[in-house]
């Protein structure tokens, strides 16, 4: 589930900033290995949260995050994204960064 | 790589990097990081003819193997992939060099002496001796000469030059900061200048190698032990646990892991717990005319007019990073793809006046880094963000993106008028690269973690030489304060029959 939470993150994210149609498969890498590399007592709590992130839905749309719509998905990152809670803007904004920084970069490479 | 003028042979160098650790360990001398810090010290100690080694966590990169401020830097010479963060009520993001030559091997290489008045507040509130202007100036000097500091001869990024401009018409002072860098003479078509950053894997490392020290990277030390005539090093290296002995230990590890070490090993006084840092916000300009291009180089312009309170400079401001900064503005993001050449990426920074601690996490290898920005900090850096958009209005910005999540685009010197007057902890992202304070040094025994030259309180044998005795903030970019003070005590430490 996690993975599937941050391919589907990954890709949702990646597409408002790429330049073409591109697939997400290097970002969603990226953003797994950048998991293994927090802080080591972050690690095991960000999962947690990602799992959470990717279940949360099925309270609301009886579907986990992953398998929502293109929309959907994106009203519930826009929802994180103002939450009052730190915790959940902050977990949208790490996924946010660096899927940003990872789709330019490899156009820059490319 | 240069030495005393004269090439450095770079495999001799990378050949003699230990590539294993010896079965018995012994010496007598072991610096643990290899950073500006450590890097000075261990070669100082080299050619005083000591026994030395250097452990240092990260591995070796040449700087031609990566590319500057690139992906790859971010995954490999970062610590934590660049994944660092100071809690507090605003938290703070934080990059540290994780590599043989620590945070030399990342930065952009801007060098200021530490400020007169900042060695004077140190002297008047930590009761720090010998560390003048004039006792400080040998060791600049050293230090100046031995890492090339010079002034970029060719032809400046445009948008550090767009900084010197809005300064210009504002009429505050501004100026060209040098860098640790050897320019070649020559410059490639764009008229930039050619050369290489004299980081610490270019310049005290080779030095310290030649002169017989050893260096073991990829090697971490998990906790220090007091034994008879020495200490016990409990190391790991590539998974594997070892222990080593040294008569005497440095300990430059950086601001973060200095403290962590030393309060995992049960060591010391006032240890980790006045961390400081220069808690810095950022915004984007996009401009009329072309000011940014792919190599364009490090930007060397800094306004100091409103220091100490806070001070402006430009950021790398590549596609990637210009994307970053545009993520707090939803629906500009293409704008990145389309227009990078007319943006780049400024700052204002703050001296910090807050109080942070690192502490160990039991079971964890990992410090948590706290850091509480205070209210004063707080309405420096919306003033200082106001001033810095008033800056880019004059040079030219079309339009201004602060790094605040939600807020709009600023289109007119008006919009200003609507920006927060005291930062909101929520929606302000806030950056810093300079970590410092965590082991503070001077003779005032209730606030310092070390005598006046680096010595550990209560500790015979163990030092502190890198960016953790800084008593506070420089307020400037503090390599340059870290390399002389280091150098400063090595010196005092061979030089007092130790």
């Amino acid at each position: 589930m996690i993975r599937a939470t941050v391919t589907a993150m990954a890709w949702q994210l990646g597409r408002s900033g790429a330049a073409g149609p591109v697939t997400f498969d290097a970002e969603t890498a990226f953003l797994l290995q950048q998991m293994n590399r927090m802080p080591d007592y972050l690690r095991l709590p960000f999962r947690l949260l990602t799992l959470y992130f990717g279940y949360h839905t099925l309270l609301w749309y009886g579907k986990t995050f992953p398998e929502l719509s293109p929309e959907q998905r994106d009203k519930v990152i826009r929802s994180w994204k103002h939450a009052p809670l730190s915790f959940m803007p902050t977990f949208i904004r790490f996924f946010e960064g660096l899927v940003t920084v990872h789709v330019h970069f490899r156009q820059d490479v490319q | 790589m240069f030495i005393s003028g004269k090439m450095f042979n770079k495999r001799e160098f990378q050949d003699s990097i230990l590539r294993e650790v010896p079965a018995s360990f012994h010496v007598e001398h072991v610096v643990i990081g290899s950073g500006p810090g450590g890097a000075v010290t261990a070669c100082m100690l080299a050619e005083a003819g000591r026994d030395v080694l250097v452990i240092e966590e990260g591995d070796y990169y040449d700087l031609e193997d990566i590319h500057p401020f690139s992906m790859d830097e971010m995954k490999h010479k970062y610590r934590n992939g660049g994944l660092t963060l100071s809690f507090g009520k605003v938290k703070v993001n934080y990059v540290e060099g994780k590599c043989v030559g620590g945070g030399s091997e990342v930065n952009s290489g801007l060098y200021h002496r530490t400020p007169a008045s900042v060695l004077a507040h140190w002297g008047e509130t930590y009761k720090l001796s010998h560390a003048s202007d004039e006792e400080l100036e040998p060791f600049y000097r050293q230090c100046e000469q031995d890492v090339c500091i010079s002034y970029n001869p060719g032809k400046l990024p445009r948008a550090s030059l767009k900084l010197a401009e809005g300064a210009d018409i504002k009429g505050w002072s501004q100026q060209e900061v040098p860098r640790w860098f050897r320019y070649s003479g020559s410059m490639d078509a764009d008229g930039v200048a050619q050369g290489v950053k004299m980081s610490m894997t270019q310049t005290y490392l080779p030095r310290m190698m030649k002169a017989g020290g050893r260096l073991l990277p990829s090697t971490r030390c998990l906790r220090l032990e007091k034994r008879s005539g020495g200490y016990l090093l409990h190391c790991e290296r590539e998974g594997i646990a070892f222990t080593m002995t040294a008569t005497f230990c440095f300990v430059c590890a950086g601001a973060v892991h200095t403290p962590q070490l030393l309060r995992k090993s049960g060591m010391g006084r006032n240890v980790g717990k006045s961390f400081l840092l220069h808690p810095t916000i950022k915004a984007t300009a996009l401009f009329g005319e072309e000011v940014n291009q792919l190599g364009m180089g490090v930007p060397v312009h800094q306004v100091k007019e409103f220091a100490p309170d806070f001070s402006f400079g430009c950021s790398i401001s590549t596609p990637p990073y210009l994307a970053l900064a545009l993520a707090d503005h939803p629906g500009y993001g293409a704008l990145v793809n389309s227009h990078w050449r007319n943006m780049a990426i400024y700052y204002a920074m703050t001296c910090s006046e807050g109080n942070g601690s690192v502490s160990p996490v039991p079971f964890y290898r990992d410090p948590v880094v706290r850091y509480s920005i205070t209210d004063k900090e707080k309405r420096n850096l919306a003033l200082g963000l106001k001033k810095l958009c008033e800056l880019l209005f004059a040079a030219g910005a079309k339009t201004v993106f602060p790094s605040i999540n939600g807020y709009g685009a600023l289109h007119c010197l008006e919009d200003i008028d609507a920006l927060p007057s005291v930062i909101d902890e929520r929606t302000t992202n806030l950056m810093t690269i300079h970590l410092f304070s965590s082991c503070p040094m001077g003779e005032d025994r209730t606030k310092c973690a070390t005598d006046s030259f680096g010595k550990l309180l209560g500790e015979e044998g163990v030092y502190v030489n890198d960016a953790s005795l800084l008593p506070t903030a420089p307020g400037v970019n503090p390599q340059g304060t870290i390399m002389a003070f280091a150098l400063r005590n090595i010196h005092h430490f061979i030089n007092h029959g130790k």
